[in-house]
């Protein structure tokens, strides 16, 4: 045990915070049911407040390590022999900008939580495993070894299912399997990966993970540098899955509808994140000028994101979109990192983009999510058509969303603009040092990020536009009775106006922000980057025009969707139509007959072939030629006896009777009996013994002869 | 430390379980306090034993200069022993409760107590000889306790048990007479005893080590052979929780570690064709163990058929033929033995308290029997290989030792464990879920009644749950036991 132990408490304060909620309420906490009065303990309030403590308490923690750490000088923290290859945890740059995210993000949720569940049942279950997964979270994002990354990566994983789980629901049950298997199988196939790589590097720290791979990388040895590909591509497989890289991201558009919003803003917002934080480490500490890990990251990015944009744009679900754009989002990032190997040396503006986006998108999820969360606890329902115009007369929330959807859709004046800004920035100094077919590529690739960027804006809008500005089809009751209340509000205006501030003061904050997340492990931007990133024309008009260009795309796709995607009643209200065709969903479609179906029909067919009928049937063959034999020797020595009869016994004969009679009936009886005993398998096995012995007597007397 | 001791732990248990035929009308109480007296006397001298012995030896009986009936402690034996005799009273507690209502307990403890000498014999044989006869004698006395119920399909479990296991011993035997003959010696010896007979005959040897593999494997439940396993499902849980979780099929992958490191030798063995057939035999019967457990509902049958499923991980690991292999193995054999048996009890205290069995009967329950399937889903975890859980270091292992073999057969058998750890969440996950997250409010039969068992099953589960975690999180002693004491 040694270096900063603050940071222990900042991972693991959080698990003892569960423990200590489920103790201080545990007891008084019985589920309510409303046919038994007696049944009077019943304290949610003091859950909130436990769990609010706990994460304040969380922040302060935070807070005094940041503080504490410059005075023992070391931001490392290292639990030896601990879970076998021990704990390494750091709290540098980065680490400490997505602590303090989280610890906002699950603030946030908290205090809109209170009034979201109200009495609601299993809410101990809840709150004590949210405080876990966010103990894990904050393992993962503080981790400085793979290994412990992976510990805390699986712990997140499990406990979280129980946010998805939670309202017990079918459908909410079946998004959960869904869940969970993708995070099991990400899981091991991560664990496969992980074990090839330290086999590789001798190493899981990220601190001299950079320098081993380097060596391999100049070795070149063909097969050690395949072996760490393979390695590389089922450790992308496993953090993929966590993030919503496509093909995996069938868990986000299920999970997010089902689940409570203010687990979907956690699970979108930052669980999301914890599997970026992986592909960040890859690609910048192991494959950090390896084309090929690169190319891959991007193409895979480009993939994801036109696939979750597009799946948003036709989905009508408030929920489900915030999901789908969530996947699309993910793409966005994915790009960003992928550039970083590409780029190499000149990755900074790729790199901070990409780093700042992520910062962004859980603000941008925080409040989005915490939006729908406020109009699903008035109304309980999530489909656009059945909560049309339900913000109409909303000023405070109208904002807080409108604030959110801009900023995520990149305009100008928003934090979202900036990364998006320097992500462009970065593909477009890519196409300026390829060329041939990788330059065209890269010019499709760009023209793909901005009509992607023009597609955000249009589900976006098309959210706007449904919950806050068309026609209510129905009455929806006074505006005080929908309103949220003051705590739910307070929780969605902190994010709002980190991203109102990130985006007016770009100029001032951005740079800082960006060289501070910079330090990561050893690698921190140097002079000459922070000069790059201080001579930032953020706002020049290039810049402008990308995203002019972008929210003109837009527009389109907005028109085309009120077009098409709608329908207008006689009476002027507009109907959302499900156009997405059913079939096109690759979990029903590949995964789950995949998986659920032909896998396990194949495994089982052969394995009872295998196991049991082909036994059976050699057996079977085995009793007809033994018996065949038998019936041979015995034909044999019977017409022997026969012959005798009639020759040399003849004159003794006393009759044509039946000398063996007795004996015959007898064996008739037993010949019944034993057929019972010989339909076994068991029974072949233990004539094969017998086989096998006479063998060996033979085998014997051969040696000793 | 006198030697004779050795053969203590052995024998004394196999005499009290005699003697307690002696006393049939004994009151129940007062049996189970001689029972559970004689498991700890049992635990307090291997104990002893290990602690102060460092490698015993003691010959019993000589019948020729190279057949002797004798006794030694090495690192193995101690291993097997202590996980054997730790988990003894724990279980002996928990059938106290299971077997309260049960007419014929007094041939139940008998046998049960016999068990625990014949397993420990086999722990502490010195030889192939010596191993083989205590093999038999656990065969035998372990037979009526498969057909306690004494319901025809027990009954018929119970024959076709005997069968398959004197069938499994015949083929080592076998192996064994094999082994005098071409061996210098029976003594189990690590790095194999082959002498200078065997230059010439590699071959056969091999093919004779097949054949001894397998008749071994028929304890590990080695598919084809494993079906014994399901059958015997029928026996009470104590049986099948200890003895066909633990006990016996661990005695019987024990004995394919013996054969192959301490009489063939891996050197010997590895590259050959018997060592690719074997791994076969291994990754086949993973995954269909595995597959089979995900379509079983009946929750006993579904953990018997985990339990041929983890059995080969064990007897994979063993037939990588490397260090690193086998301790793979042995961790495994440690750590699903201790949550394997965690996860019978919970299912058996759901059987013997509310009379539920199928998965389907049990929307729900988890909120009320809040112990048993807390510790019902922590012991799945550590199958299914979460860490930091035990199930996850002996799979790490296992994976290492995979990574550390290279070769196309070992890799393939690793991706047999990785699908059958899916496999594995995907059939134990499934019931958490049910017992916790009853779909659309929809409960189980007599959800008002259902209740938590008391302490005597508690202890034991619990006791299996805190073991996982533990070992979960500092294995480090017990990679290095293995690694000083065994290699």
């Amino acid at each position: 045990m040694k270096g900063n132990i603050l940071l222990l408490i900042v991972v693991f304060w959080p698990f003892m915070g569960a423990f200590f909620t489920w103790l201080m309420c545990g007891r008084s906490f019985t589920a309510p049911d409303e046919n038994d009065n007696t049944r009077k303990c019943y304290y949610p309030s003091r859950l909130y407040m436990m769990t609010l403590g706990v994460v304040i308490f969380e922040a302060m923690i935070i807070i005094a390590a940041l503080l504490y750490g410059p005075v023992v000088n070391t931001d490392a923290f290292e639990l030896h022999r601990i879970c076998g290859f021990g704990l390494y945890f750091r709290f540098d740059g980065f680490r400490v900008v997505y602590a303090c995210v989280s610890t906002l993000m699950w603030f946030s949720s908290t205090l809109v939580s209170g009034e979201y569940f109200g009495k609601g049942k299993d809410l101990m279950r809840y709150q004590t495993l949210g405080l876990i997964t966010y103990g894990a979270t904050l393992g993962v994002f503080l981790s400085a070894d793979l290994y412990t990354t992976f510990i805390f990566f699986e712990i997140m994983s499990i406990a979280s299912y129980a946010y998805v789980a939670h309202t017990e629901k079918a459908a909410a049950l079946r998004a959960a399997g869904t869940y969970l298997a993708v995070a099991v199988i990400g899981g091991l196939v991560m664990l496969m990966g992980l074990m090839m790589l330290y086999r590789i590097c001798g190493t899981l720290r990220l601190e001299y993970l950079k320098e081993a791979a380097e060596e391999i990388f100049k070795a070149g040895v063909p097969g050690s540098l395949k072996e760490l590909y393979v390695a590389g591509g089922l450790i992308l497989f496993g953090f993929g899955a966590k993030a919503g890289m496509f093909p995996l991201h069938i868990w986000l558009p299920k999970a997010h509808p089902v689940a409570p919003a203010p687990a979907s803003a956690l699970l979108s917002g930052v669980l999301t994140k914890s599997g970026i934080f992986g592909v960040l480490v890859l690609c910048l500490e192991i494959f950090g000028e390896s084309f090929g890990f690169g190319f891959t990251v991007v193409v895979l990015g480009l993939i994801t994101m036109v696939t979750g944009a597009l799946l948003a744009v036709f989905s009508t679900d408030l929920k489900r979109t915030l999901a789908c754009s969530s996947v699309s989002q993910i793409g966005f990032i994915l790009t960003g990192i992928g550039l970083v190997p590409l780029l190499a040396e000149e990755s900074t503006l790729a790199l901070s983009g990409a780093l700042l986006y992520m910062v962004n998108h859980s603000l941008f999820k925080l409040v989005l999510f915490l939006c729908a969360a406020a109009v699903y606890m008035k109304c309980h329902k999530l489909d656009l058509n059945e909560i049309q115009g339900f913000g109409r007369d909303l000023p405070v929330l109208k904002i807080l969303f409108l604030i959110g959807a801009l900023g995520i859709s990149g305009v100008p004046l928003l934090s979202g603009y900036v990364a998006k800004t320097l992500i462009h920035e970065g593909m477009v100094e890519y196409i300026h040092m390829s060329s041939g077919g990788i330059r065209t590529f890269f010019k499709a690739a760009e023209w793909v990020y901005l009509i992607s960027g023009g597609m955000t804006f249009a589900y976006m809008t098309k959210l706007f536009w449904a919950v806050f500005v068309d026609k209510p089809k129905k009455e929806y009751g006074p505006v005080a009775e929908r309103t949220a209340g003051r705590a739910a509000h307070l929780a969605i205006v902190l994010p709002a106006f980190l991203i109102v501030f990130l985006g007016i003061g770009a100029k001032l904050y951005v740079g800082k922000v960006v060289i501070f997340m910079g330090h990561f492990n050893t690698a921190a931007f140097d002079h000459e980057q922070t000069e790059i990133l201080h001579g930032l024309h953020l706002f020049s008009l290039e810049n402008l025009k990308g995203s002019a260009i972008s929210i003109a795309f837009g527009i389109v796709i907005f028109v085309l969707i009120r077009k098409f995607l709608c329908r207008k009643e006689a009476d002027g209200h507009m109907v959302y139509l499900d156009r997405w065709p059913k079939f096109l969903d690759i979990e029903e479609l590949i995964y789950r007959p995949l998986l659920l179906k032909l896998f396990p029909f194949l495994f089982r067919s052969v394995g009872v072939f295998v196991a049991e009928k082909l036994p059976a049937l050699i057996y079977k063959r085995l009793m007809a030629a033994a018996s065949a034999c038998a019936k041979c020797v015995s034909g044999f020595v019977q017409s022997l006896v026969d012959l005798s009869d009639r020759t040399v016994f003849a004159p003794f004969r006393v009759k044509k009777a039946d000398r063996f009679k007795e004996t015959r009936t007898f064996l008739a009886g037993e010949e019944k009996r034993f057929k019972v005993i010989s339909a076994t398998l068991s029974y072949g096995m233990l004539l094969i013994c017998f086989g096998l012995i006479f063998t060996l007597i033979y085998l014997l007397y051969l040696l000793f002869s | 430390m006198p030697t004779f001791l050795i053969a203590f732990p052995v024998f004394f248990p196999i005499f009290a379980g005699a003697l307690l035929i002696a006393f049939p009308g004994m009151k129940r109480r007062t049996r189970n306090i001689c029972t559970f007296t004689v498991s700890i006397i049992n635990l307090v001298v291997v104990m002893l034993l290990i602690i102060n012995g460092m490698t015993m030896d003691m010959e019993m009986i000589r019948f020729t200069s190279q057949l002797v009936f004798a006794f030694r402690i090495d690192g193995l034996g101690k291993f097997f022993a202590i996980l054997v005799s730790v988990l003894w009273p724990f279980s002996l507690l928990y059938s106290y409760e299971y077997m309260e209502d049960d007419s014929r307990q007094g041939t139940f403890y008998t046998f049960f107590m016999m068990t625990l000498g014949a397993v420990l014999g086999i722990a502490f044989a010195r030889d192939f000889f010596s191993m083989y006869v205590f093999y038999e004698i656990l065969s035998l006395v372990t037979f009526p306790l498969v057909m306690h119920e004494m319901s025809p399909e027990a009954v018929k479990a119970g024959w076709h048990y005997l069968v398959y296991m004197l069938g499994g011993a015949a083929f080592a035997f076998i192996g064994m007479v094999i082994i005098l003959i071409y061996g210098d010696t029976l003594t189990f010896t690590y790095g194999g005893v082959l002498g200078q007979a065997a230059s010439g005959n590699e071959s056969m040897l091999v093919f004779v080590f097949f054949i001894t593999f397998m008749g071994l494997g028929v304890k590990a439940a080695i598919m084809p052979f494993g079906k014994w396993l399901i059958e015997a499902a029928v026996a009470p849980m104590p049986v099948t929780g200890l003895l066909h979780a633990v006990a016996v099929v661990k005695a019987g992958a024990f004995a394919i570690i013996r054969l192959i490191y301490y009489v063939y030798g891996a050197d010997f063995l590895k590259g050959s064709w018997a060592q690719y057939l074997c791994m076969a035999v291994c990754a086949f019967t993973i995954l269909y163990g595995s597959t089979m457990a995900v379509k079983e509902l009946h929750l006993k049958r579904r953990l018997a058929y985990s339990t041929i499923s983890n059995l080969s991980y064990v007897v994979f690991g063993a037939v990588l033929m490397s260090p690193a292999g086998m301790t793979g193995s042995l961790t495994h054999l440690v750590m699903h033995a201790v949550a394997k048996i965690g996860l019978f009890f919970s299912i058996g205290a759901l059987m013997h308290t509310n009379h539920k069995v199928y998965q389907y009967e049990i929307d729900g329950i988890g909120k009320k029997m809040k112990w048993t399937f807390a510790a019902f889903t922590l012991c799945g975890m550590s199958l299914i290989g979460i860490p930091q859980f035990g199930g996850f270091i002996s799979k790490f292992r296992l994976l290492d030792a995979v990574i550390d073999d290279g070769g196309i057969p070992a890799y393939i058998g690793g991706m047999c464990l990785i699908i059958s750890a899916l496999l594995t969440a995907v059939y134990l996950l499934t019931t958490v879920q049910k017992a916790y997250f009853p779909a659309d409010g929809h409960l189980c039969d007599g959800y008002d009644k259902v209740r938590d068992p008391g302490w005597k099953m508690l202890v034991p589960i619990w006791f299996s749950v805190i073991m996982s975690v533990v070992l979960g999180l500092a294995w480090q002693p017990l990679v290095d036991f293995i690694k000083w004491g065994i290699l």
